[in-house]
């Protein structure tokens, strides 16, 4: 069975935010008003965090898209009380917000701080609303959302495999994300899989994860920089 | 079977896993929600198609793949099958639907009944709303004033482009301005042509770029994102040096390997420093300087006279110390970068939006593309390589009678002209523009475009400038409609890719090709005549017949095919083809475009149209143009860039630059992104302003208070970041926001500086630039 992971490579990451908007165009994250965006109440399952260090003129800004890291020993799970977030067997953490009672637990149990509550009934323009992916369900006031790994795609790749009596295997589904990165910094697949790309780079030496000392065991890898000199 | 806790599972993690899982939606959406979207029909199941396009959120020209679902458009993805940017996609692209769906658009041609600005309106028919245009039109020509119709045109390229310049030239008038044009005019001056040219970014080594911000909004955005990836983690090659001179420290200098801060306008006064270093230390490609460039060394005309050539001025002027005292740069970072720029070849100087935006900006460009030259990287892989274009059927010759003869012949006015009281237009038709908000000096462009008896507007929105018209003849969104995206700026091969509608117009809105070709056989003789083509449509058949006949290149295929048809081309080959031109059509709508191998020239002159036949340091073209007869003018040189505004009252240089969501203000309408528009800023919804934290604690201003900018042209006010990228002498404001106008979303959200600009030309080439106003900061 694959445990699907990720690998960001920071060198090649430019900060565009592709990513970003891929994903709520797929996963179908509705937008809050301008006033609740200014109180941080936005929701953007993929997000790009950026560091700023040093000062003029000797500054340097570090960009990091940060989606849910899918912890292989997720601190989520365990405080919600309803047992609406979960880890399912290949690895994906997920959130049924039927069962969901908006308790937020996870979200402050959450170190990285990808778990977002919805305030209000989402409100969709026509703008919105007409575009809307069929395949991933709308989620209401008061309940939490979070990355999925494109877990719909996840599912559709499983059908088509299934029905040649196969299993899903690395290279059969990847996330919008990663789909869509300009400069092919992410990259997604199964890190069980000795020939998959995403394994081997997760093991480079370049790779580092989010607040590792935590224990939290994340699925999403990051490469860092190369060397900075001229 | 599912188990309940399963089956929850899978709701939970995003739907049923089947499409058509309606009643999942409908659970959580309003009924009027729920209304809207039984259009959509969620409640049988669905039927998935997907249909291949060009993007047209900015002029990158990106292939895109929509999904429909029940021949709805639900998604919008990156074509893989094209060559620019190979499945993938910038936000904006994302965010296409939303345009689509966008609920301003107009639904039907419209008349002014309000006063200007006013923005009331009736909706009329476009037989109505035609026949008052082609009345306007006749009367004009009748009083043989054709000239003083004035076509403003911000995003024609291709085919577009000519159906534009065809129908001015037809009817009679020089004045189709474009300010799209992507041209170099410096670099067309020193290489001759038209001065569109690539850069070889993939098999680069050293890129020095000065100001050409191109991780952010500037040429193809996605194709030089894919270079960028390249120089970093390509294999088999060592990690390229990547050094950005700005004012900014913008994302492209975040990921650059070093950022040079430079005093405004003062790029070009750094190249030539480095080209000193690079001479002194004879750095330099000395054959291709003797063989392939002129002015180089000192040099005698014919009639006996001596000139001093590029090494001596440069060798007197811009020795380090006075290099480092103009540009405010480190002695030892010009010597640095100098070294690497020659020693670690292939390298390649950029220019940018950051470096020509000044009045001085054809001289830093000179000084800049010199650089290129004197690293022999011009016409080579890992260089400077031309811009071709597709072969295209030329249409039949443009009949003119003697108004339109006449009409031609009168001086084309220019972007200065429009803040003079010399703007002669009579009739102003708009297309992909919005000058009330994109100029310079915002007012004073109201006051031109006031006096102006008679506007038409062709944008599918009610923007600024189109509350000024008195007709709107709105046209189709770019996923609803046929047109070919050739001469995308910077691609270094020959491409065409096919905009088709991706679904039926949902309004009712019309082509503007067909609307001008309509128009021309309206006003009938001779510019009916020289339209011999029914709709847009036929125009681009008969236009492609020749990329099918010359075969030549390819339809675009998997990066692979892509791969081996470009081996073959090179050498000599014709790659397998359709047996016929209507199955060649076929090939090409459906796949989305066509691609050829690039040509570099076989050999150099081919490249270099100059007089010389070379590669000119001394720009003998010029000299013809500006009598001028100082040399040292004629070679590139530091011009100091003139600013508006005296230092005194107005202590600190004004950047404005381009994010690549808004793209200068037309991303403004969509939800996403203006949520989006200072993500790395953690900005949405506003506008701000970058402050140096040490000039920011000098005005006493906090982070994300709310300050004045002040310049001579007028006053706004916006949040303040501050940013240790930040030049302390400089503050930057990204364009786009700011609508008073353009629909619910855009409106009355955050400032535009634009207001604030004053008008300024550049010395030379007299385009508008940007980036010439002083300010004043302080707390509101």
């Amino acid at each position: 069975m694959a445990r699907w992971g990720m690998v960001v490579d920071l060198d090649m990451c430019t900060g565009c935010g592709a990513c970003i908007a891929a994903c709520k165009e797929e996963n179908n994250v509705a937008y809050v008003s301008p006033e609740e965006a200014e109180k941080g109440r936005a929701i953007s399952w993929m997000q790009m965090v950026n560091f700023v260090e040093g000062e003029f003129p000797n500054v340097h800004i570090k960009y990091m898209p940060r989606p849910c890291m899918h912890c292989d020993n997720p601190p989520c799970i365990k405080v919600c009380p309803v047992h609406a977030t979960f880890k399912d067997e290949e690895g994906i953490v997920g959130q049924i917000y039927e069962r969901c009672i908006g308790c937020r637990y996870c979200m402050s149990a959450c170190p990285y701080t990808v778990k977002y509550f919805n305030w209000f009934e989402p409100e969709w323009t026509e703008s919105t609303i007409a575009s809307m992916n069929p395949d991933v369900s709308l989620r209401k006031k008061g309940v939490v959302e979070k990355c999925t790994f494109c877990h719909h795609r996840l599912q559709k790749a499983r059908d088509k495999a299934r029905a040649k009596g196969m299993e899903v295997v690395d290279g059969d589904y990847t996330t919008a994300c990663a789909d869509t990165c300009p400069t092919q910094a992410i990259s997604f697949g199964d890190l069980d899989d000795p020939n998959s790309n995403t394994a081997r780079l997760s093991k480079s030496k370049r790779a580092f994860r989010m607040l590792e000392d935590l224990g939290t065991e994340p699925k999403v890898f990051y490469l860092s920089e190369g060397e900075k000199n001229v | 079977m599912i188990k309940r806790r399963e089956f929850l599972k899978y709701v939970g993690l995003g739907g049923a896993g089947v499409l058509g899982s309606g009643w999942l939606l409908e659970k959580v959406l309003s009924d009027s929600d729920v209304q809207s979207l039984n259009a959509v029909s969620l409640t049988k199941p669905a039927v998935e198609s997907w249909v291949t396009s060009i993007c047209q959120q900015c002029p990158g020209g990106c292939g895109i793949k929509v999904r429909l679902v029940d021949r709805r458009p639900v998604k919008i993805d990156g074509s893989p099958l094209y060559p620019i940017n190979r499945g993938t996609l910038c936000p904006a692209g994302h965010s296409g639907l939303q345009v689509l769906y966008n609920p301003d658009r107009l639904t039907s041609p419209l008349r002014r009944v309000g006063t200007r600005g006013e923005n009331k309106w009736e909706p009329i028919s476009w037989d109505e709303a035609l026949l008052l245009v082609q009345k306007k039109l006749s009367e004009l020509r009748e009083k043989h004033l054709s000239h003083e119709l004035v076509f403003m045109d911000g995003d024609s390229r291709g085919l577009m482009s000519t159906l534009i310049r065809r129908f001015m030239e037809a009817y009679g008038s020089p004045n189709h301005l474009r300010t799209n044009l992507n041209a170099h005019s410096a670099v067309s001056l020193m290489q001759g042509g038209s001065g569109e040219i690539a850069y070889d970014l993939s098999n680069a080594n050293y890129v020095l770029s000065f100001g050409f911000d191109f991780l952010e909004a500037e040429g193809s955005p996605i194709w030089l994102a894919r270079m960028y990836g390249q120089l970093r983690q390509r294999a088999n090659r060592t990690r390229a040096r990547i050094v950005q001179v700005d004012t900014r420290y913008s994302i492209t200098a975040a990921k650059a390997d070093k950022w040079v801060p430079v005093n405004p306008g003062t790029e070009g006064a750094f190249a030539l420093g480095i080209a000193y270093v690079i001479v002194q230390e004879e750095l330099y490609d000395k054959e291709f300087i003797a063989k392939n460039t002129f002015g180089f060394n000192d040099w005698t005309d014919t009639k006996g006279v001596k000139h001093a050539g590029f090494t001596t001025l440069v060798m007197r002027e811009y020795y380090p110390e006075a290099v480092s005292r103009i540009t405010g740069v480190p002695i030892e970072d010009i010597i640095r970068v100098a070294r690497g720029f020659g020693q670690e070849r292939p390298s390649i100087a950029l220019s940018g939006k950051g470096a020509t935006s000044y009045s001085n900006g054809f001289w830093n460009e000179a000084a800049i593309h010199a650089l290129n030259a004197l690293v022999g990287n011009v016409g080579k892989p890992g260089g400077v390589v031309p811009q071709p274009e597709p072969p295209f059927t030329p249409q039949a010759d443009i009949i003119h009678d003697e108004i339109s003869k006449k009409g031609l012949s009168r001086r084309k006015i220019s972007e200065a002209g429009l803040y003079t009281n010399e703007f002669p237009a009579q009739v102003l038709f708009l297309y992909h523009i919005n000058p009330v908000f994109e100029f310079s000096n915002t007012k004073k462009i109201i006051d031109v475009i006031q006096k102006i008896p008679f506007i038409v507007s062709f944008s599918s929105f009610v923007d600024e400038t189109s509350e000024y018209a008195d007709v709107i003849l709105p046209d189709h969104t770019y996923l609803e409609k046929w047109q070919d995206d050739t001469e995308v700026p910077g691609i270094g091969f020959p491409h065409v890719g096919i905009r088709k509608p991706v679904v039926d117009p949902l309004h009712n809105t019309r082509h503007t090709g067909d609307v001008l070709i309509r128009l021309a056989h309206a006003l009938g003789g001779t510019v009916s005549t020289s339209f011999g083509h029914s709709d847009f449509l036929s125009l681009m058949k008969h236009s492609f017949r020749k990329m099918y006949e010359s075969g030549s290149g390819s339809v675009v295929s998997e990066e692979f095919e892509e791969s081996m048809m470009i081996y073959l081309e090179k050498r000599g080959w014709k790659v397998e083809r359709a047996a016929s031109f209507d199955e060649f059509w076929g090939q090409l709508v459906e796949k989305g475009g066509w691609v050829a191998a690039p040509r570099y020239p076989t050999s150099l002159p081919d490249m270099f149209q100059t007089s010389s036949g070379k590669f000119e340091f001394y720009l003998h073209s010029l000299k013809e143009k500006s009598q001028n007869k100082d040399d040292q003018l004629l070679l590139p040189h530091y011009e100091p860039p003139e600013f508006i505004g005296f230092e005194n009252d107005y202590p600190l240089y004004f950047k404005i630059y381009d994010t690549n969501t808004l793209f200068g203000g037309t991303g403004a309408n969509q939800e996403m992104l203006l949520e989006m528009v200072g993500h790395r800023f953690y900005q949405r919804w506003d506008s701000w302003v970058e402050i140096n934290p040490e000039t920011a604690a000098d005005l006493g201003i906090n982070h994300d208070e709310l300050v004045s900018i002040e310049s001579s042209s007028g006053r706004i006010e916006a949040r303040a970041k501050l940013f240790p990228g930040a030049m302390p002498d400089v503050i930057s404001m990204p364009v786009g926001l700011g609508h008073t106008s353009y629909g619910r979303f855009a409106k009355n959200r955050g400032v535009n500086p634009n207001e604030i600009i004053a008008e300024k030309f550049d010395s030379v080439s007299k385009t508008a630039v940007k980036f010439s106003t002083r300010v004043r900061v302080h707390k509101v």
